[in-house]
């Protein structure tokens, strides 16, 4: 009894990785034939270059990002940001770009579903939240 | 699937199994490698930024920003402070978290004001030369009390 219950317990181990293997792929491959992950790539690098930017501007300045991203989670950490499905945290098409930032600022936020983008400059440190409106 | 088989524990392990699981990672990573090779390949260009519009965007602190040089007691445009311009005031205001990001040589010259000083930021690569030298950008230069007339040399590595 104990070895048959070993073979079936190596299949349904076969079963997962496979299972586990062909979801990752269709995922990506509906993903990128959609054309969504250009998207959020586009997002993450043009979230990055308006970080970029503002870090640049001398004074005080407030740009709402106009695409819709409620269909995203973004993760903004460690100079770098994450585009990434809102519906499956285990979303294998994540769209990440680095910015650079600066030692007086430190930019640490999660937006999660919220249709757009603020970011607000004011002195040398940049906050940014999401909006629906 | 044989269920009816003779096996046991050691036997799903055997030596002639992990030799088919090693080879089945090595196959499947190469597969998802050239799933990732065609994809990029064929992959739309709407998520590229055009020419080296994101050195050109990432160089303006350098111009503009107080955080970097930008002398700040007075509302002045273009004016770099030379007691600000070194290395780590450089890497305090381009801070990265790769090094696949632009990199950055400055030169800050004004002979009136006797400056002649160079920065390099933290992923600039001494060993192999500039890709790109933008012509020398007209500053003044506040040394010492005063401005002088001086220029901006960057040179670019990276460029993206």
């Amino acid at each position: 009894m104990e070895k048959r219950g070993q073979l079936v317990f190596e299949a349904l181990l076969v079963i997962i990785a496979s299972g586990v293997v062909i979801s990752a792929f269709v995922m990506a491959g509906k993903s990128y034939g959609s054309q969504d992950a250009y998207y959020r790539l586009a997002v993450a690098k043009d979230l990055a270059l308006a970080i970029d930017l503002m870090y640049a501007l001398p004074g005080d300045v407030v740009f709402t990002y106009p695409n819709d991203v409620s269909s995203y989670d973004i993760e903004i950490k460690d100079y770098s940001i994450r585009v990434y499905s809102h519906k499956s945290s285990l979303d294998p098409v994540v769209g990440t770009y680095s910015f650079a930032g600066t030692s007086t600022d430190k930019i640490e936020v999660a937006i999660r579903g919220e249709k757009f983008v603020r970011l607000e400059k004011i002195g040398n440190n940049i906050k940014i939240s999401g909006v629906d409106k | 699937m044989k269920f009816g088989k003779r096996g046991t524990a050691s036997e799903m392990w055997a030596p002639g199994k992990i030799i088919f699981w090693i080879i089945f990672d090595i196959m499947l990573g190469l597969t998802a490698v050239f799933f990732i090779i065609i994809v990029s390949k064929f992959g739309s260009g709407q998520a590229t930024i055009q020419k080296n519009v994101e050195s050109l965007n990432l160089m303006q602190r350098f111009f503009k920003s107080p955080g970097c040089f930008v002398y700040d007691k007075e509302n002045l445009m273009r004016v770099i402070d030379a007691d600000k311009f070194n290395e780590q005031q450089l890497n305090n205001c381009y801070i990265i978290n790769n090094n696949g990001m632009p990199a950055f040589k400055l030169n800050l010259k004004s002979e009136k004001a006797g400056v002649d000083k160079t920065a390099k930021t933290s992923n600039w690569n001494d060993n192999i030369g500039y890709e790109e030298r933008k012509a020398p950008q007209n500053m003044l230069v506040y040394s010492n009390g005063k401005l002088y007339n001086g220029e901006l040399i960057i040179e670019m590595q990276n460029i993206r």
